[in-house]
């Protein structure tokens, strides 16, 4: 079964790095989240009954995970600056680009909890239905929240 | 940047190569191995601390409650006691029921209610210490300066700029705290009202 898990984690390992860097800031945290999430995943491997796909199984685990990783801990103080975990866990490939995704995960950060699974959700191009099933508000109910954060986005990236 | 940018942006990170530090087989299987410290069943140090000492200087106003002669201080030192034996219990039990959600089977909504229902828990206990507080910290030191001391802190003649002083800070700390409990209401309304939206 150990064999089976580590082959699912890794085909959506991109997946737990991208939600990691939505919900924690510092490089500390996001490694402690992620840690939270794999030791979800592993507990309740077993019970998966694949009745959904093992990705939407991997959202929803992953994303109440860091959910109850925001609520029950405290706010972590960092010493390191985000720029600085960009250089430490990125290949430094292209400097540029690694700051605009510093920004944009910065940005995602900065929306309340709800928004920033709904926006999680969307960017990984799921649609209405599997975003209801995933965080269990209605199809209807995404759309509009959905509409409202592209809004929010929007003026504060105008903003700024 | 624009939407779309952050849409592209977003493309970038999916092509890019994954991160050794995160994903090496060797930590995830080190993790499935059931050794790493999982946080969300140990209570912080504060908590257990907090827990030891109420329950220490409860037991020990029991213990000397006897030497509580008057009706004044008997009723301080019963409100006391049961302050200090309820409320931590209260709080702890809380964060034991905040802690108990099934991950894996619950959707996001459902988590996120259970610790605002958790949370308005904790947030009243909160409440009702910091409103509470003012005159337990006058109770308590009338408790304690009888047992320690043998003297009756309500019998006491004080001069007027002392009694001055501890009406205005025993004022202060209520006024404080009446601003404190009204700030902490507002951020539990605002996850209220996220959720309301929901339904």
């Amino acid at each position: 079964m150990r064999d089976d898990f580590l082959t699912t984690i890794k085909e959506n390992e991109r997946i737990i790095y991208k939600l990691v860097r939505i919900y924690a800031e510092q490089y500390d945290d996001q490694q402690d989240l992620y840690q939270e999430i794999i030791y979800q995943l592993w507990k309740s491997f077993n019970t998966f009954q694949g009745k959904s796909k093992i990705s939407t199984w991997i959202y929803r685990v992953a994303l109440n995970t860091s959910l109850a990783h925001i609520n029950l801990r405290k706010k972590h103080s960092g010493e390191v600056s985000i720029h600085d975990i960009e250089l430490q866990i990125e290949d430094k490939i292209d400097t540029q680009i690694e700051d605009k995704i510093a920004k944009m995960y910065q940005q995602i950060r900065r929306l309340n909890e709800i928004d920033r699974a709904i926006i999680f959700l969307s960017l990984e191009g799921k649609d209405y239905e599997e975003m209801a099933t995933i965080t269990g508000f209605t199809a209807s109910n995404v759309g509009t929240r959905l509409n409202r954060i592209k809004q929010k986005l929007k003026t504060r990236l105008i903003k700024e | 940047m624009e939407l779309e940018e952050i849409k592209s942006l977003w493309d970038d990170v999916n092509q890019k190569p994954a991160i050794k530090e995160f994903f090496s087989r060797q930590n995830i299987s080190y993790m499935t191995q059931l050794n790493y410290n999982k946080q969300a069943n140990t209570f912080r140090v504060a908590e257990i601390i907090g827990l030891v000492v109420a329950y220490a200087l409860a037991g020990l106003i029991l213990y000397k409650f006897n030497m509580l002669d008057t009706w004044y201080l008997s009723i301080c030192g019963i409100i006391v006691v049961m302050y200090l034996l309820l409320m931590p219990l209260y709080t702890i039990t809380g964060i034991i029921r905040m802690r108990k959600i099934d991950l894996a089977k619950s959707s996001y909504k459902e988590v996120m209610e259970h610790f605002y229902s958790v949370k308005s828990r904790l947030k009243q206990a909160e409440n009702v210490s910091l409103i509470a507080s003012p005159f337990l910290f006058v109770f308590s030191m009338a408790i304690l300066a009888k047992i320690f001391m043998d003297i009756d802190f309500f019998t006491l003649t004080f001069q007027l700029p002392i009694v001055l002083l501890i009406v205005l800070a025993f004022t202060g700390a209520i006024l404080f705290n009446i601003w404190a409990f009204k700030k902490r209401g507002k951020q539990l309304q605002s996850v209220k009202q996220l959720l309301e939206e929901g339904n």
